[in-house]
């Protein structure tokens, strides 16, 4: 007995020195587990739904319902979750692009919702419970819903707007070192390429501003609402590459010479 | 002191100097080379040859190997170039890596409606 007490505290003192290992969990790591809790979550509940349609006894009912209860709290933390994702991948882009600040807010309001909803949703205890929570729901999760779709579209126009402050403060930074005063054909590629870069801001900012349209907001829900902008994104890139190929051009063949 | 006269007694010895005297002696010798002529002259060449090779070996050793140097051949020496690498080649390929495909992330899909009224398929 003394043996055994002498080797439980060994183990405690042992346990004790162990460092604590900190566990750092990104946002998508986060989103990643909290979607699979959700997944996981309906299965049981669907399967314990059929139950209780099929045999619709009290102790079906009240498996049923605790079911829909944490399927319904583990969707809104994945929800929550996945605008958290959205949120730190514009974040970390590192633009402040005001353009998008509309979309930023919309994902962190859909945030702050799915989380007080996910609190809400601890009050369901009986079916009538589960029935008013999802009508609410349902009236009301219209807009949140939709911010994923525009957040998806703001993180690649924030890596766009971060590509175009890198260009500009690339060609700031050659642009001293060329030889003066500069020739004609030199001159000449350096107005286009401010030109250009004018154009592509426009562009990024037509196409950032026509998101809030009446005409894109009645569309927001369609299949096809990505296709048009994906094209958007792609004409930007290459446009962008084109300015890219001319600053490296001057680089080489001006700036270090 | 003068020197005494010899003189040969012995008739074998006699008779065997009278043969040489006479060349007698000889004819049997003579006649085995005649016979064989030939045969001494092919010994002949032959050791001729031995020693001639034994002679060029020796000699060849003696002397030095003469070394055989190509002729120079004319090479081409590439004229060196520098390239000059832009630092933002970087730039240029992080903008090629963006993913222009929507939605992306993908939107994970939710069932709204969670109640246990309606059946599920």
């Amino acid at each position: 007995m003394r043996f055994l007490t002498k080797l439980f505290l060994c183990l405690a003192i042992l346990l004790a020195l162990i460092p604590v290992t900190p566990i750092f969990a990104d946002a998508k790591s986060d989103y990643e587990y909290q979607y699979g809790q959700y997944r996981q979550n309906y299965i049981e509940y669907t399967l314990l739904k059929k139950d209780f349609l099929a045999n619709p006894t009290l102790d079906n009912q009240q498996k049923a319902v605790l079911a829909a209860k944490q399927t319904i709290s583990s969707r809104e933390l994945a929800k929550a979750n996945y605008a958290e994702y959205l949120l730190s991948l514009i974040s970390s882009s590192n633009v402040t692009y005001a353009p998008i600040n509309q979309i930023i807010q919309s994902l962190t309001s859909a945030k702050v919702y799915y989380t007080s909803e996910e609190q809400k949703s601890q009050s369901i205890v009986t079916p009538a419970d589960l029935k008013t929570f999802t009508a609410d729901y349902i009236a009301n999760v219209i807009e949140p819903d939709r911010s994923f779709r525009t957040g998806d579209i703001a993180y690649k126009i924030s890596q766009l707007v971060n590509f175009q402050v890198q260009l500009k403060n690339s060609l700031d930074i050659i642009l001293p070192k060329l030889a003066t005063p500069l020739s004609t054909p030199l001159q000449t590629k350096i107005n286009d390429l401010q030109t250009q870069g004018n154009d592509i801001n426009t562009m990024v900012d037509t196409f950032t501003n026509k998101l809030y349209s009446d005409e894109q907001i009645a569309n927001i829900d369609s299949e096809n609402y990505f296709s048009d902008k994906s094209e958007t994104i792609k004409k930007i890139q290459t446009l962008q590459l084109k300015w890219i190929d001319s600053l490296i051009d001057i680089d080489v063949n001006y700036a270090h010479s | 002191m003068p020197i005494p006269k010899l003189e040969i007694t012995n008739p074998q010895a006699i008779e065997l100097i009278g043969k040489i005297r006479s060349g007698e002696i000889f004819t049997p010798i003579l006649a085995w080379l005649k016979k064989n002529r030939w045969y001494l002259v092919a010994v002949g060449v032959f050791l001729v040859l031995i020693i001639a090779l034994v002679i060029g070996k020796k000699l060849s050793e003696t002397a030095q190997t003469p070394t055989f140097t190509p002729p120079d051949i004319e090479t081409i020496t590439p004229t060196p170039t520098t390239t000059v690498q832009s630092s933002y080649s970087g730039l240029k390929k992080n903008i090629q890596d963006l993913n222009t495909d929507l939605p992306d992330p993908y939107i994970p899909t939710f069932d709204n409606n969670i109640d246990l009224e309606t059946s599920v398929n």
